[in-house]
This record gives C-alpha cells, sequence and structure tokens, in this order.
C-alpha cells in the first residue's frame, strides 16, 4: 500500500468526526432556545407565517392547520355542584294527621344543594343539603319544615362519556338511579306537632340528566323518602314511618 | 512503516474525541404551560390569594307557629353583607362574613350582626385546561357556621347571641382577572335566640344575594 492510500484512509476516519455536532451547534441551540429546537425535532412542521392584515388573510390560505370548528376539547372532571329545587307530590306523600283527621300536603316546596364525586363514568357519589316546607290544605296557619344532610349513590344508567380511541364524546341524555339516606331536624309548627329529630331512609331517586354543555346539565328526579322516627302531623303518634315524595330539578356543573 | 501507523493512530484519536461531545438537544419532558402562578390546584389561588365584596339580600322570612299556637308571620326584607375571603385551593375558598341581619315577622323585628364563617366549592376546571377552555361562568356551593347578635323590639330574648347556620349556592361572573359579579341563594337558619312571646322560634330567611366580589 503506499503512501497516498495510507492519506486517504486517514482522511476517511476523520470525516465522522466531523458529522457530529460541535459547541458551535450547542451555543447556536441555546440561543435559539432549547425548547424551540427541542419541539421542532418532534414537530418538525414547516408551516410559514401568516402574511399580515385582512388582505393577507384573503390573499393567502392557510396550510397545515387543523380544522378545529368540529373539534371540542374534553375537560376530564372529578367533581360536581348542584343546586335547585323542586315540589312535594301531594298525592303521592303520606296525609298529615291533624288529630283524627287527615291533610293532604299541597303547594310544599323543596331546596336541596349538593356537593358529588364522580366516582367512575357510571358512578357518583353526593353529600347534600335538603330545606323543605309543607302547607297542608285546610291548615292555613300551620306548616311543617324540615332541614337535612344527606348522603347518597347515584349510578348512571348509560356512561357519562364514552371513549373511542382518542375521541371522547359526552353523552346528552342519561338516566340514573340513587339511593342514600339523610338526617336532621323536622318540625310540625303549633301545638301537638310532631317535631325533633328525623332519618330519612332510605331515600331514593330516579331521574335524568340532560346535558347542556360539556360540563353543565340539568337533573330532573323523583325522590322518595321515607321518614323515621317522628309521625307526620299534629296528635299523631310519635313513631312509624311516612312517605313523601317530591320532584326536583337542579342544575349540575362538573368540575 | 511507522510513521503510517502513527498517522492512523491520530486520526484515530480526532474521531473518538469529537464522538464524545456529541452536543444534541432532546426533549426529555413535556413543558407544561406557563400560567403566571404554575398549573397546579393553587394556580390562580397563589397569584390572587385574597378578596373581598359585598353582596345586597334580599330576605324571605319564614312565619313560624309554636306550640301554644302563636303565630308570627315572616315578611321580605331588604340587607347586605361585606365579605374577606382568603382562596385555599383554586376550587375552595373560606370566607368571613359579616352580615347585617334584619329580620321582620308581624309584631317582631330583629336586627343582627351576624359573622359567618362560610367554606364555598367553586366549579373551577383544572389550570391544566384553563389556557384552551375560557370559564368565566363559576357556580360555587358552601355552608357557613356563625354567631349572630340580636336586638330585638316587640319581645324581649334571653340569648342576645345566638349561633346561625347557613347554606349556599350561586354564580360568579368572573369579569377578567380582578372582578367578579356574584349572584346567589342562600339558606340562613338562626338557632332560637328565645322570644318571650313565641317558644321555640327560630327565624330561617331564604335569601337571594347579589354583589361583587375583587381579587388581590
Amino acid at each position: 500500500m503506499n503512501k497516498i492510500s495510507w492519506f486517504f484512509i486517514a482522511m476517511l476516519m476523520v470525516c465522522p468526526s466531523y458529522a457530529q455536532y460541535s459547541d458551535k451547534s450547542f451555543k447556536s441551540e441555546v440561543l435559539r432556545g432549547l425548547d424551540v429546537v427541542g419541539t421542532a425535532y418532534y414537530v418538525d412542521v414547516e408551516a410559514s407565517d401568516d402574511a399580515p392584515g385582512e388582505l393577507g388573510g384573503e390573499v393567502y390560505e392557510k396550510v397545515g392547520v387543523v380544522d378545529t370548528s368540529d373539534i371540542a376539547m374534553l375537560v376530564p372532571t372529578s367533581m360536581y355542584l348542584r343546586a335547585g329545587g323542586g315540589f312535594n307530590l301531594g298525592f303521592a306523600t303520606d296525609y298529615a294527621g291533624f288529630g283524627d283527621e287527615k291533610r293532604e300536603s299541597t303547594g310544599s316546596y323543596t331546596t336541596q344543594i349538593g356537593l358529588g364525586w364522580n366516582l367512575s363514568s357510571y358512578v357518583r357519589t353526593e353529600i347534600d343539603a335538603q330545606m323543605s316546607t309543607f302547607t297542608f290544605s285546610k291548615l292555613k296557619n300551620r306548616q311543617a319544615n324540615y332541614q337535612t344532610l344527606g348522603a347518597m349513590l347515584y349510578f348512571d344508567f348509560a356512561r357519562r362519556y364514552v371513549q373511542t380511541g382518542d375521541v371522547t364524546r359526552m353523552r346528552h341524555f342519561v338516566p340514573f338511579m340513587g339511593i342514600g339516606a339523610g338526617l336532621g331536624h323536622y318540625e310540625f309548627e303549633g301545638a301537638n306537632g310532631s317535631s325533633g329529630f328525623v332519618i330519612a331512609a332510605p331515600r331514593a331517586t330516579l331521574g335524568f340528566n340532560i346535558m347542556l354543555t360539556d360540563l353543565i346539565g340539568i337533573d330532573i328526579a323523583y325522590q322518595y323518602q321515607m321518614m323515621i322516627g317522628n309521625g307526620f302531623g299534629w296528635g299523631v303518634r310519635h313513631g312509624g314511618v311516612d312517605n313523601i315524595s317530591n320532584i326536583i330539578a337542579s342544575f349540575r356543573v362538573n368540575f | 512503516m511507522k510513521i503510517k501507523l502513527l498517522i492512523s493512530a491520530l486520526c484515530l484519536i480526532a474521531t473518538s474525541a469529537n464522538a464524545e461531545i456529541t452536543y444534541r438537544v432532546r426533549q426529555i419532558t413535556t413543558p407544561v404551560n406557563e400560567l403566571p402562578g404554575g398549573n397546579d390546584r393553587e394556580a390562580l389561588a397563589r397569584v390572587h390569594r385574597f378578596y373581598v365584596g359585598g353582596m345586597y339580600d334580599f330576605s324571605m322570612w319564614q312565619s313560624y307557629t309554636d306550640k301554644n299556637d302563636v303565630r308570627v308571620g315572616g315578611k321580605n326584607t331588604s340587607s347586605f353583607d361585606i365579605i374577606a375571603g382568603i382562596r385555599i385551593y383554586d376550587t375552595f375558598r373560606l370566607e368571613a362574613d359579616y352580615t347585617r341581619t334584619k329580620a321582620k315577622f308581624e309584631g317582631i323585628s330583629l336586627t343582627g350582626n351576624t359573622l359567618f364563617l362560610n367554606a364555598l366549592v367553586d366549579a373551577r376546571i383544572d389550570s391544566m385546561y384553563r389556557l384552551f377552555h375560557s370559564q368565566h361562568l363559576i357556580p360555587y356551593v358552601g355552608a357557613g357556621i356563625g354567631l349572630s347578635g340580636n336586638k330585638v323590639d316587640g319581645a324581649k330574648i334571653d340569648d342576645k347571641i345566638s349561633p346561625a347556620a347557613a347554606v349556599m349556592a350561586g354564580l360568579g361572573i368572573e369579569l377578567g382577572e380582578y372582578f367578579a359579579i356574584d349572584a346567589g341563594y342562600r339558606y340562613m337558619y338562626m338557632f332560637t335566640p328565645k322570644f318571650d312571646v313565641i317558644k321555640n322560634f327560630a327565624p330561617t330567611a331564604h335569601q337571594f344575594r347579589i354583589g361583587a366580589r375583587i381579587n388581590f
């Protein structure tokens, strides 16, 4: 092998070393911004800048830009709050005793405030406060009220959201049922009223949810409560169980 | 021959030396959104830890009939709140709420200086999504306990200071970073101050409120 061959071999061995990055490249990348260089390495999209101004927008067409008009980003939520009110269903509520007579609940109403946790795509749990006022037929000057704190476990009959690959779709109509209990204070105002501590167990709910957006929806539900402990009315036996039915509408906001 | 070997060895030294300083930027973590307060559950709270506010209250006081069939009919009143709060997390805040309680019933009026300590949960989405999902409507629910120093006309009371409790829900309308309008509902329950004319009367009210909060 002559001298010239050794020379070429030496040149070939040196060349790969120049293919590596030098400190000059490193300085350049630092000056450009390591995050920009790093992102460009993965994204590698050659998109030219838009021409400025309205005229530019008319003349030039954007390329390489995803049309987001039909794309919505899911915001995962772990909790929700709920607030609303409703009416008592007199025909589905025990009549209040008034001595030997019976009085039907009419014009009674309830307000409800709750805080819930989305345990999974079809199970939820919730704590709530309910404030109810009862008025009765033929009893203008007497009313009853109760304030209770309750805990419920809800089961949605369909998954609230469905994941298919990278796409997550929210369901807009979800029926549900719930079971739980409450306790609180219960007062039939006036002489001989059956007042005191009360337990609402079981408390059961059957309803449906309509989502207005991905986060906000309306719940409309029938609620049944078995009130234990006090009787229901005036001059009645303190004890036994009494049935109360409400229909409640509320806003549910996920976050 | 020795010279040839020496040249080759020198070339190898240069190659290996360069191979050891291969500068190449690689992304090893995903960059987080650069929000002013960070990107965790205190992202907003860290920037706007405190707030003050005021509320107008329209109160519907509830009628009551005692065991002796003495009845007081509730009336509607107006009053106000002054609020100072601290944001613990973006979704949780505590506030001191001074309420000028004005309760009116047939024959009895009660004026109280009521101080509540309220705990509230805001339905605010996670900070990770705030760059992509602007949220101006922030509903909230909460509960509070407090004490009320009472003065009564038309009756006498045994307890000039009585406990009070409340649950509330509402909607915060955030107009920018510093200012929010607040519209809400509060159920207020005052433990009985022991009126002489009507026993066990615990004033309760449905209150509809509107006001504003300023963050700082």
